[in-house]
């Protein structure tokens, strides 16, 4: 057991940071997708009315 | 009473989807706040843990994550049964949906879980059971994704996804009990008593146990729920985006 509490709080910054990062790169895929299914949606739109 | 259901209105389509939207949007807020809360008291209103220090702070993610993997996977199962019994898509929808949600919240987990390793176990990976396990449910998740993505057929691809998705829950069961069925590992148990060669583990006080408990509701209930809402109406989305497409070409 170690006489003094280490310091591992850069560990835990890091953890967090990769935590959040794979969350909000989820949220942002699914931006994306949404996004480019509204583009093709106004697409076919724009096809049906020509 | 008659036989015929009567076609919901345009309207009336646009204006259910509109309080959907509504209820979703709510319900994301309120997953947001509660997140930024269960962070506030994972960092801030418990002590730090005086073996580990503060990288400990990371287990009340770490495992709420891992539970809220295991509920989206648990959800796939759920719909893949519904599937194969009603052939409906809706039920597809939410089994693909269950495995993009519950796959991130796994990464989550596995890459918190490598991050704590590092200063406690001095190494960022070991082929622990626990480990092993872990990486072999996120490689069959992922799997799943890329097998679906190969099937042409529509019918042939959700039934197998179907299959897959119940088989596959067999890796999140074993990765939740091996720590309690393999002597050997060295991964702690943080609810219940440790194994033997268990390194980096601590006793779990009430004030750590409430945090945890909190985390443990706001990471395997809203966050799966709202995740798993939103990829459904990306789905619901992309069916009806294709069935233009489709349409279309056949005119």
């Amino acid at each position: 057991m170690p006489a003094t509490t280490p310091d591992t709080t850069a560990y835990l910054l890091l953890a967090l940071t990769l935590f959040f990062v794979i969350l909000l790169a989820f949220v942002g895929t699914l931006a994306i997708r949404v996004r480019n299914l509204h583009k093709d949606d106004l697409l076919l739109d724009q096809l049906a009315e020509d | 009473m008659s036989a015929v259901q009567p076609m919901p209105s345009v309207a009336q389509t646009q204006a259910e989807s509109a309080a959907r939207t509504r209820v979703l949007t709510a319900l994301t807020a309120i997953t947001v706040i509660s997140i930024l809360f269960g962070l506030y008291l994972a960092l801030f209103a418990i002590g730090e843990d005086t073996t580990q220090g503060n990288v400990q702070r990371i287990f009340y993610l770490h495992v709420s994550s891992f539970a809220g993997a295991f509920v989206a996977f648990g959800a796939t199962v759920f719909a893949a049964i519904a599937y194969l019994r009603t052939r409906s898509a809706k039920w597809d929808g939410l089994a693909i949906a269950g495995v993009e949600v519950g796959l991130v919240l796994g990464l989550m987990n596995l890459v918190t879980g490598a991050t704590w390793a590092r200063p406690i176990w001095n190494t960022w990976w070991t082929w622990d059971p626990r480990l092993t396990a872990d990486a072999i449910m996120c490689l069959t998740y992922f799997a799943y994704l890329m097998l679906r993505q190969g099937i042409e057929n529509i019918e042939t691809r959700r039934r197998f996804a179907s299959v897959y998705g119940i088989l596959a829950f067999s890796t999140a069961v074993i990765t939740l009990i091996i720590t309690r069925i393999r002597p050997d590992t060295i991964h702690p148990i943080v609810i219940g008593p440790s194994p033997a060669n268990a390194e980096g583990g601590f006793s779990l006080d009430l004030n750590m146990g409430t945090v945890l408990s909190y985390n443990m509701v706001v990471w395997s209930v809203l966050v799966p729920w709202v995740l798993i809402w939103w990829r459904i109406r990306l789905e619901n989305l992309s069916q009806r985006v294709q069935a233009r497409r489709a349409h279309m070409l056949e005119q």
